[in-house]
């Protein structure tokens, strides 16, 4: 959290509420559907959400997708198509990767993004599109 | 909701950045909305949810300063972990998402909507963002009523909720996300038999063609 450029006693009350929630909620963590980083992330992701945006994360609903529609991997498949992102993200551009990170780690939206780096808008969306057509293809391809 | 086909989604970047939690609330209402109804999106924020995985896997760990640690510690030893939420027994689809349904205290027919012009009514919806230039309502066009032509200043994103309507990008039905740009110039026209109905969320101001347009839209705040 302190990665992302926040105070250090906020970062710090952020990192204590994320992982007290991933303590509690260890027993909904569901191997066959994400990687333990990535379960942690979306932890971390809403209380920051919270405390930063002053808003609850808007989640997509589990329950209100239908059972024919959810994917449901074994955690064999889970865990190679996240070493295989991991991989290719060390493959990534600079200027690619460097624009995930502010989005990611420092909460940046596309205006800031803009802002930040003087690339014109369309070019940081079609950059970050580029990005993820590369990460993707980490596994569309295997 | 019967099966429906949606041929318009959300930009790959703007899916990602709400995945990170960077996307403002009102943008990431509609975009949460589309999701629920459209298996194609939900798989690419499951993708860029992995992708948040992997940026804090490569973040060099910071050790936190030893009141911070103790108080972390001490936290997780009082607590009682949580039990697996039970599975919900609910239905599985509703007539509108449900993340936009939580936030309706009655159905759309009996909303308060506000009438703003002849056959186009609207009803104004409440976020935390502090920007005092965005919005986001629902919006409510009589059949055939046309929406002059509008440039965007920023970024704009619609979901058709009810009906359908037509403008120069193509057909939005039920399900179809428009994600316009700061430049992005459209008139809509609806061209179902009903009414339409759409989620539409901005950040700026949207700019009419015509003088006297500009002026109603000013005062009218939109």
């Amino acid at each position: 959290m302190m990665s992302t450029g926040l105070a250090q006693d906020i970062a710090e009350d952020i990192a204590q509420e994320a992982m007290t929630n991933v303590w509690r909620r260890a027993s909904q963590y569901d191997a066959n559907r994400a990687a333990a980083s990535t379960w942690i992330f979306t932890i971390a992701r809403n209380v920051r959400t919270d405390r930063l945006r002053k808003h609850r994360f808007i989640e997509v609903p589990d329950d209100q997708v239908p059972p024919e529609q959810q994917t449901d991997a074994s955690n064999l498949e889970v865990m190679t198509e996240y070493d295989q992102m991991q991989q290719r993200m060390k493959e990534l551009p600079d200027g690619q990767s460097s624009l995930l990170e502010m989005a990611y780690l420092e909460g940046h939206s596309h205006g800031e993004i803009s802002q930040k780096t003087g690339l014109p808008l369309g070019t940081v969306k079609t950059r970050i599109r580029l990005a993820m057509k590369n990460l993707r293809a980490a596994w569309t391809k295997s | 909701m019967d099966k429906i086909m949606i041929n318009h989604h959300p930009h790959v970047s703007t899916l990602m950045l709400y995945a990170a939690g960077s996307l403002s609330e009102r943008f990431s209402l509609v975009t949460a909305a589309h999701a629920e109804w459209c298996p194609q999106c939900r798989q690419q924020i499951r993708e860029a949810e992995q992708l948040g995985g992997v940026m804090l896997d490569r973040v060099t760990p910071m050790a936190m300063s030893g009141s911070g640690f103790e108080t972390c510690l001490s936290a997780a030893m009082n607590i009682e972990p949580e039990s697996a939420p039970r599975p919900s027994t609910g239905p599985l689809t509703t007539e509108i998402p449900s993340v936009l349904a939580t936030r309706l205290d009655r159905d759309l027919d009996v909303l308060p909507w506000k009438r703003l012009v002849q056959g186009i009514w609207h009803y104004a919806l409440h976020t935390t963002d502090d920007d005092e230039s965005g919005w986001i309502r629902l919006w409510r066009f009589e059949p055939t009523s046309r929406l002059p032509h509008h440039r965007h200043q920023n970024q704009e994103m619609s979901l058709v909720i009810q009906g359908g309507y037509r403008d120069q990008l193509g057909h939005f039905a039920v399900g179809d996300c428009a994600d316009l740009d700061a430049g992005d110039a459209h008139s809509p026209q609806v061209d179902s038999d009903d009414d339409c109905i759409a989620l539409i969320a901005t950040n700026a101001p949207i700019k009419f063609e015509q003088w006297h347009h500009r002026i109603a839209a000013h005062w009218l705040g939109i």
